[in-house]
């Protein structure tokens, strides 16, 4: 099979042979109020990795251009980016046109700087994103190098950024922070990938302005802007998806005036069925996903208000098997003495199941003061709500086992200080007020209870060029957060905790076997960072260096009671501390021609980490459970993401990428759970000369073998009345994935386009399974898949 | 011309100040302090009953967990002895006391007869433990059932209730399911 593969690389190598694109462009960019030059403007051609500076008159040139269409992204410091389509059949002189002064940036521009946009290695563009437009969010983002999806099942996957997810990554979107239970393992962010225009990981002194907490990064999602031309766009994408029978539509529709005012529409709807190993149906699997969201916005000179409304839900069908009473169906699980039920294709979707939504509203203001700098204030109300549906006990299908409800009201303002090109200086204070509302209908005890929390945040962010080439930026911020909780303890376990003497404070009544207790807490925290980028004409490094402390999140504090999805029993700690984490990095980028080299190593010392660790076995009258306390350690996280990528012609590029990360529990000398294996990525893009507009792209992911596991358990087994080992750390072998696609964009004709594109994943239909899919122990991963795609802008 | 300038810039520092100080003062509507309701878990099995009858007598152990999931250990209590070489009807009952007063989930159980079956576990000195009780697709259920009981010694009895299994089966190890009871006795049978 693996002759066949290198066989197909051979081949589109030498598919690849040299077209003459001896095209070049002129141009001049102006500023669109007083036609006044703007120099220093960076002009990318977009896609590629051709950009270049205007001159102090404005004046750029492009050599080397092929026939057909770019787009250019023409961007400067003080305005915002703009997009140009052009047809390129000679050479070409135009005007450019940039709205100056008015606030339109990208939200991670500032570090961008004499051409390079550092953050390349870091984020996805449009492009890539309406191409990954069919998967989760969380499976989009490992596009990144360094980011892995933690999934349950095939549908509900959160982000991992070099080993940290959920509390210890802060998701921001269209300018707010989502706030939801990202405390859960079985939680995915709620975003549709299609609704996402760009996204960059941040790290370093500018992701403190997102929030003080963010150990593993920020992942800010941008916002959108206007482009002040009179324009309408719609694009729609169209996939349908063989494994599962999955069929996807999203619609974008984008109107936009010279006058500033903006506003849009975005639907995705996502059906599927049951998925398929190679070998057979697995049982529930389906999953039905909505997301609408719609921006509006008006910007001026001097003032300008951003509102953003979105809501999604989706409907994730969980792998029946996944389904068990105790340890000793999970250890006959993980023995693989139950076979997995093998069903027939079906796009219902049954317990156990859940259901999410979210949704988003937000109105944000700026005014800008002249020469003193610019004024922003943003409101955003969030709302999430999950609900998990169990397989219960008479007639209680219908009830949710967990229905929870989270609301957030937040209040930012920051202003913007007025100063030269060279530097910035920004400070702001933003305010938190948040509501969980467990509901008791369920009947089952609440996993995590009652709560209401206040947090305030400042923040202080500046950065100034020292020479052309040197720049340093730095920031300092200060979080207080204040938790309240009221929650009905096990009496038995409030006292086997010792709670009952040291949070006797917290005690309010007494139900026989319950009591109803009311713990509040408060965590000041303090974070700063340092970071320092130096390019030469072919390299560029950054250096971050960053401190931050994490606050528990209610699932530390709070969790007490059977996790019914996991077979365990979770325990919080009242008395846990926040976590102190320092956070060393580098990235290296090296350009030169054709090639460009990506290094960018990590490393990671935290003091009271916190995690879930299991610390023994509980009976009850359903048979043993094991229990997973969370804990506080010592912890080292260190590693190294990497890419090589080569243009070897106009028509072909080579794309190779590993990640490494290693983690070890300093205190107890283990390594931890969940940890992304190593991993490799190679891949070859091949465009035709032939024929115009078709793109393929080969893509294999080696994925090594997870040796450093935690000890697996012993646990006393009472239905066969022995010691048992539960292998619920083991991982699995290691696995070659083939994914790739082939693309092709019709002539366009009008100003109508279309592109089809074909879409395969997992092509050698290898069965494997996946250690970072908390349902590995119950079914391998999806077999062969083909998305076919069609893609209409207007 | 620089006064109006000067003023401005304070008007500016000042509006700016407010909306700084506005965003920290921001209070949303305080918590009502009402207590969140108790959940008393009426789906919860805390006490299984095993009633072994006889002409020998009546023997009957119990398993009773009324933490729940909560830390304490099932109390287990066996009342009486088995007699060698005697077949005992058997039936289950399955309670929850943690609420007054207490529920019989047998009910909920029997009425989704076809979602469930017990399985036994037993060792020679017990010749064997069978369902006597059945479904409405006559597959056995398990609630009833009789045993028949050999030599002398003494035994551990395991009782497993498996909701949503693959029926008919051919024994625990291929039912699949969930298991919503797995308690053990240790019972002794004499002369």
């Amino acid at each position: 099979m693996k002759h066949i593969f290198v066989g197909i690389f051979l081949f589109l190598f030498f598919l690849s042979h040299g077209q003459d694109c001896h095209f070049s462009l002129k141009g001049r960019v102006l500023d669109q109020h007083n036609g006044q030059p703007l120099s220093k403007a960076v002009i990318n051609v977009y896609g590629t990795n051709k950009e270049v500076l205007s001159d102090l008159n404005g004046y750029f040139i492009i050599n080397s251009l092929c026939k057909g269409f770019i787009e250019l992204e023409i961007s400067h410091i003080s305005c915002g980016t703009k997009f140009y389509p052009l047809n390129i059949f000679e050479n070409t002189d135009q005007a450019f046109l940039l709205e100056h002064h008015i606030e339109a940036l990208n939200e991670v521009a500032v570090l961008q700087r004499k051409g390079a946009d550092l953050n390349q290695n870091k984020s996805l563009n449009t492009e890539t994103l309406a191409q990954l437009s069919s998967l989760n969010f969380a499976d989009a983002l490992t596009q990144i190098q360094g980011i892995t999806s933690l999934k349950t099942g095939g549908t509900i996957a959160k982000p991992l950024i070099q080993g940290f997810y959920g509390s210890r990554v802060i998701t921001r979107n269209q300018g707010v922070r989502m706030q939801d239970m990202e405390w859960g393992d079985e939680h995915a962010p709620n975003i549709a990938t299609s609704s996402v225009n760009k996204v960059s990981l941040i790290t370093g002194a500018q992701a403190l302005k997102y929030g003080g907490d963010a150990v593993g990064g920020v992942l800010v999602l941008d916002s959108k802007k206007p482009n002040f031309t009179n324009n309408t766009n719609l694009s729609a994408i169209f996939t349908g998806q063989s494994n599962g029978r999955g069929f996807q539509s999203s619609q974008n529709f984008d109107q936009n005036f010279k006058n500033g005012i903006y506003y849009g529409l975005q639907l995705d709807y996502k059906r599927a069925g049951n998925t398929k190993t190679p070998s057979l149906y697995m049982d529930n699997t389906g999953l039905e996903q909505l997301s609408v969201s719609v921006p509006f916005g008006w910007h001026k000179e001097n003032w300008g208000i951003d509102s953003y409304v979105s809501y999604f839900r989706a409907n994730n069908a969980i792998l029946s098997s996944s389904h068990i009473g105790n340890l000793s169906d999970l250890i006959g699980q993980i023995n693989q003495t139950i076979p997995l039920k093998d069903t027939s294709f079906s796009y219902d979707i049954n317990n156990p199941k859940q259901e999410v939504s979210h949704f988003i509203g937000k109105l944000a203001l700026y005014r800008r003061f002249s020469d003193i700098g610019k004024l922003d204030i943003q409101y955003d109300y969030q709302q999430n709500n999950r609900k998990e549906y169990d397989i219960r006990l008479g007639n209680r299908n219908q009830i949710p086992g967990t229905d929870l409800k989270l609301e957030t009201h937040a209040l930012q303002t920051s202003f913007n200080v007025q100063t030269a090109q060279s530097k910035a200086l920004e400070f702001g204070v933003e305010s938190k007020y948040q509501l969980h509302f467990p509901n008791p209908d369920t009947g089952v005890r609440r996993l995590i209870p009652d709560y209401h929390s206040i947090s305030f945040g400042a923040f202080l962010y500046g950065k100034t060029s020292l020479t052309d080439n040197f720049m340093l930026s730095a920031s300092l911020r200060t979080d207080y957060l204040e938790i309240k909780a009221d929650k009905y303890y096990k009496k038995s376990r409030w006292e086997s905790m010792g709670y009952n003497i040291q949070y006797a404070q917290f005690f309010v009544a007494d139900f026989e076997s319950q009591i109803l207790t009311a713990p509040s807490f408060s965590f000041p925290t303090y974070a700063a960072a340092l970071s320092a980028d130096y390019k030469k004409d072919s390299y560029t490094i950054q250096g971050h260096y960053q401190y931050v402390e994490r606050a528990p999140n209610p699932a530390e504090l709070f969790s007490e009671g059977l996790h019914h999805s996991a077979a365990r029993i979770e325990l919080g700690a009242l008395d846990m501390d926040k976590e102190k984490a320092h956070k060393w990095s580098l990235q290296y980028e090296y350009t030169k021609g054709s090639t460009h080299l990506y290094i960018a190593p990590f490393f990671n010392f935290i003091q009271d980490y916190m995690v879930l660790l299991p610390t023994g076995v509980e009976f009850t009258i359903r048979g043993a459970f094991p229990v997973w306390e969370y804990t506080q350690t010592n912890a080292q996280f260190i590693g190294v993401d990497t890419k090589l990528s080569q243009q070897w012609n106009t028509h072909f590029k080579s794309i190779h990428g590993l990640s490494i990360v290693k983690a070890k529990d300093l205190i107890n000398n283990s390594p931890f759970p969940n940890i992304p294996p190593i991993s490799s990525q190679h891949e070859i893009e091949k465009k035709f000369k032939a024929v115009q507009g078709l793109s393929i792209n080969l893509k294999g992911n080696y994925v090594f073998r997870q040796n450093e596991t935690p000890e697996n358990i012993s646990v006393f087994n009472p239905y066969d009345q022995s010691q048992s080992i539960l292998r619920i750390n083991d991982s699995p072998p290691d696995y070659f994935l083939l994914s790739g696609f082939a693309a092709y964009a019709f002539p366009k004709k009008s100003s109508t386009s279309y592109k089809i594109r074909l879409i395969g994943e997992n092509l050698s239909n290898i069965n494997y399974r996946n250690y970072l899919n908390r349902l590995r122990y119950f079914s391998e991963e999806m077999g062969v898949n083909i998305n076919l795609q069609f893609i209409i802008n207007f | 011309m620089k006064t109006i300038k000067i003023t401005l810039t304070m008007k500016t520092i000042k509006i700016t100040f407010l909306s700084l100080l506005s965003s920290l003062l921001f209070i949303s509507c305080e918590k009502d302090d009402k207590s969140p309701e108790l959940i008393q878990e009426e789906e919860l099995i805390t006490s299984v009953i095993v009633t072994l009858n006889s002409s020998e007598g009546q023997v009957v152990l119990s398993s009773k967990d009324l933490d729940g999931d909560g830390p304490n250990v099932p109390v287990i209590s066996v009342v009486g002895a088995l007699k060698q070489n005697t077949i005992y009807n058997g039936t289950i009952q399955l309670l929850n006391e943690s609420v007054s007063p207490s529920e019989d989930i047998t009910i909920e159980v029997k009425e989704e007869a076809e979602e469930h079956q017990f399985f036994y576990d037993f060792n020679t000195i017990i010749k064997r433990i069978e369902a006597t009780d059945v479904d409405k697709n006559n597959n056995p259920l398990g609630i009833q059932f009789e045993l028949e009981t050999g030599a002398i010694g003494s035994a551990n009895i395991g009782f497993t209730l498996r909701h949503l299994p693959t029926k008919p089966n051919t024994g625990i190890t291929t039912a699949g399911g969930e298991t919503d009871i797995a308690v053990t006795f240790e019972v002794s049978v004499v002369e």
